[in-house]
């Protein structure tokens, strides 16, 4: 299995952060955090909570859909 | 793999960020952020740089001229040099990160067809983190552009205490490495004044350019595709190699395509890995891990997360917070929410009493519409501001400590075992803080089947305004039990949403496929006070705004409609509310709630007036209570006394199964009108009306049962 798959298979089925990922699997930190951040720019990962932990989107992470939403900040 | 993604401005050739004017050999530094890119290019270039913003951007770059000797006979060759902005990866998500993207494509594409200054990339790579800069040499190596690898960080790979480098000698790791990739790779110490590895790079890249060469298992870019020009492509991998694919512009991403691309491409990082370890290991005749990394330490995060990520403990875990948040909301606002009720229905309203009677409107409609109607109202409403500032600096708190990221997980693993798909989570976690904006965050799904699915999902998640409502009930028919209460609210709500997401998944939605989506965790972190204030006074202060312009008019509204006489001999403005309009509606409407309970004047008008919006729905009780009030106002009583009296009354002596009814009919009908709209405007007239009617029904039956069980019980 490759490391693509496994990280991701580790992930959905486990959790946990890139450093928990790496550690369960053996496999280096760096790798395991490029295989994240290129699936997380293919949009199949995304980081849990991210700015919307309260139901109000904020920052850079806000979705377009909260554009004007007067509960999201800025 | 469709390798166009994050290529939204095509690259093209008189927008070049880094063409110069001279014929001299263009080079552009690629490499992640802080590789010691910009150390080498102030190396390389001295005092002969400049800054730029690449066109049409405010991305700024550094351009220079580098000028040392490719060997001592030469005299120093010119070449022109940009120092990108740092990027992971050509799949750009900033404007910084799609410069790069477009100037490697670019210089790509002009070398490719021969039409412009020919180039190379220098690729700095991170001794470090090695695996992580391949998956950027790949993507660099995969557009077809010649290309050098200068490796940097090596001292620190070489003496970090338990970097699994240490030890290894710089040059063997150089020469492994560039024995895998087929390229030449520079060691680079830019701090070196003597040369640091500068003039073995100015040989590689004049050598490089002259005679070109592949990275090794990344096959050449297709003549005739033309991609690296019109949608930077960054290729296609067949049988383990990467090749260049042809990809229409614009075309449409192909999400398994993808996913298979990412997985040779990954594929690759190892083999080079692998590779490069097993040369150093026969060099020094033992095994070396030296281009691995490390696997990272375990953290606190890490131990933690044992106990909250388990599936058995995390969601208990869960739900004692949540309980433990709405207990300490409706603990700590309590006194607060009593100060601010007495400040306006006290001083406040006798002082605007005396006021419209100095100005000669005292006794009249003006008084009642100020004092009665919208005084009272907002005033009501302003007794929340402590429960909603408590409960955003609490869910600040649990956010910014990652613990929220946590609850996010789990629940989207619930949702994963109940078939339903997991990318629907982030709308619906949108819609406990307001319904309207998680209907609009249903674009993010990619199947039009999906997104209904979820709109139609996120009517239940109770929003912020609703809390409102839980709160004045809960307190006054449930006082020592408040937070349970309103825990038990939201509980509902996620059950709702379980439970409506289920019926639907196997019946009117059995086509809806998952798509996969994948949670990763931040680390825990301590809460940053002065980011959490601000959070707070801004929320608090959008949803003061907010509710305040809401409640104005439809207080306004609603006076209107109890200064209207439907009965008896009154003038507008003079007419007791048992013959005003709204009685008269609201009487309408009462029977239909009889049998949960709630079936009085009151409760049916604050209803209606919170199909507007469910802030309105406090303050229509407030006001109408206000106006019916008797002629002494000490009998009247508080708000929750009145409510109470009302409740018991329309309910045979059940009011706390008659409220309990009441917020299960305000969490489960219609949030407001613009969440109607927007439902409207997104999927349609036709699953609108029928969503309408099917919270109706269904919010109705709710109640029916809630009551009709909690008055047996």
């Amino acid at each position: 299995m490759s490391a693509w798959t496994a990280v991701l298979d580790d992930v959905a089925t486990r959790g946990g952060t890139p450093a928990q990922v790496a550690h369960r699997l053996g496999l280096p930190g760096p790798l395991v955090q490029a295989v994240l951040d290129h699936a997380e720019r293919l949009g199949v990962v995304a980081v849990a909570g991210q700015g919307c932990a309260s139901g109000c989107p904020t920052g850079p992470a806000m979705p377009g859909g909260c554009v004007g939403c007067p509960l999201a900040l800025p | 793999m469709s390798s166009c993604h994050g290529s939204a401005s095509a690259p093209t050739l008189d927008r070049s960020a880094t063409a110069t004017q001279s014929d001299a050999l263009r080079v552009l530094l690629v490499g992640g952020p802080n590789v010691g890119k910009s150390t080498l290019f102030n190396a390389l270039t001295g005092a002969r740089q400049r800054t730029m913003n690449a066109p049409g951007t405010t991305v700024a770059l550094a351009t220079g001229t580098w000028r040392t000797a490719a060997s001592g006979v030469d005299p120093a060759a010119e070449r022109a040099i940009v120092d990108l902005p740092g990027s992971y990866s050509l799949l750009a998500r900033s404007s910084d990160e799609q410069v790069t993207a477009d100037a490697v494509r670019e210089l790509a594409h002009s070398t490719r067809e021969a039409t412009g200054q020919a180039g190379v990339v220098v690729a700095v790579l991170d001794a470090t983190t090695l695996a992580r800069s391949l998956y950027l040499l790949a993507q660099v190596a995969q557009t077809g552009v010649p290309l050098v690898v200068a490796l940097t960080m090596l001292d620190l790979a070489a003496t970090a205490k338990d970097s699994p480098t240490a030890g290894v000698d710089p040059d063997a790791l150089a020469e492994a490495l560039a024995a895998a990739l087929g390229v030449p790779v520079v060691p680079v110490d830019s701090r070196n004044r003597a040369d640091g590895g500068m003039r073995g790079l100015a040989r590689a890249v004049d050598d490089i350019a002259a005679h070109p060469r592949r990275v090794t298992g990344i096959a050449p870019p297709e003549p005739s595709c033309g991609c690296g020009t019109k949608t930077g492509v960054d290729g296609h991998i067949t049988n383990g190699a990467v090749t260049n694919g042809s990809v229409a512009n614009g075309a449409v991403t192909d999400m398994a395509q993808d996913l298979a691309h990412a997985e040779t491409l990954f594929a690759w990082v190892e083999q080079v890995v692998e590779q490069v370890n097993a040369s150093l290991a026969r060099a020094s005749g033992a095994e070396v891990r030296a281009t691995s990394g490390r696997p990272l330490r375990r953290t606190f995060s890490d131990r933690v997360d044992i106990v909250l990520l388990n599936p058995w403990a995390g969601i208990p875990v869960f739900l004692a917070v949540v309980w433990l948040l709405f207990e300490l909301t409706t603990k700590f606002a309590a006194p607060l929410q009593g100060l601010i009720g007495q400040l306006v229905n006290g001083p406040l309203a006798s002082g605007v009493t005396s006021l419209l009677g100095l100005v000669g409107l005292g006794d009249n409609w003006v008084q009642g519409l100020l004092v009665d109607g919208l005084l009272v109202g907002v005033g009501t409403v302003l007794t929340f501001l402590p429960v909603m500032a408590i409960m955003f600096a609490a869910l600040g708190v649990l956010e910014d400590s990652g613990y929220l990221a946590r609850a996010a997980f789990v629940a989207d693993r619930a949702m994963r075992s109940l078939g339903l798909d997991g990318r629907a989570l982030l709308p619906l976690i949108v819609g406990f803080g307001c319904n309207l904006p998680a209907l609009a965050a249903t674009r993010i799904l990619p199947q039009a089947r999906q997104r209904l699915l979820t709109g139609l999902l996120i009517p239940l998640t109770s929003c912020s305004a609703r809390l409102t409502v839980y709160v004045l009930l809960a307190s006054a028919f449930f006082p020592a039990h408040a937070g349970t209460v309103i825990f038990a609210m939201y509980l509902t709500s996620v059950m709702l949403v379980l439970g409506g997401g289920l019926l639907l998944r196997r019946t009117a939605f059995r086509d809806v496929r998952a798509e996969p989506l994948i949670l990763v965790l931040p680390p825990y972190q301590r809460p940053r006070m002065r980011a959490l204030g601000m959070s707070v006074r801004l929320r608090v202060g959008s949803f003061v705004m907010r509710a305040g312009k809401i409640i104005v008019v439809t207080m306004c509204v609603v006076w209107l409609l109890m200064a209207v006489p439907v009965a008896g001999q009154h003038t507008v403005g003079d007419v007791p509310v048992a013959d005003s309009l709204y009685s008269s509606v609201a009487s309408g409407i009462a029977p239909v709630l009889a049998p949960a309970g709630f079936g009085n004047d009151h409760a049916a008008a604050a209803l209606m007036t919170g199909f507007v919006a469910k802030e309105v729905v406090v303050g229509s009780f407030a006001q109408s209570y206000a106006v019916a009030k008797p002629a002494d106002a000490a009998q009247a009583g508080s708000l929750g006394e009145q409510l109470r009296a009302s409740f018991d009354e329309s309910s045979g002596g059940h009011g706390g199964a008659a409220a309990l009814a009441f917020m299960v009919f305000v969490l489960a009908y219609t949030p407001c009108v613009a969440a109607l709209a927007e439902q409207r405007r997104l999927f349609g007239w036709r699953p609108t009306a029928s969503a309408l009617v099917a919270q109706l029904v269904t919010a109705w039956a709710l109640a029916v049962v809630v009551f009709q069980l909690g008055s047996r019980l």
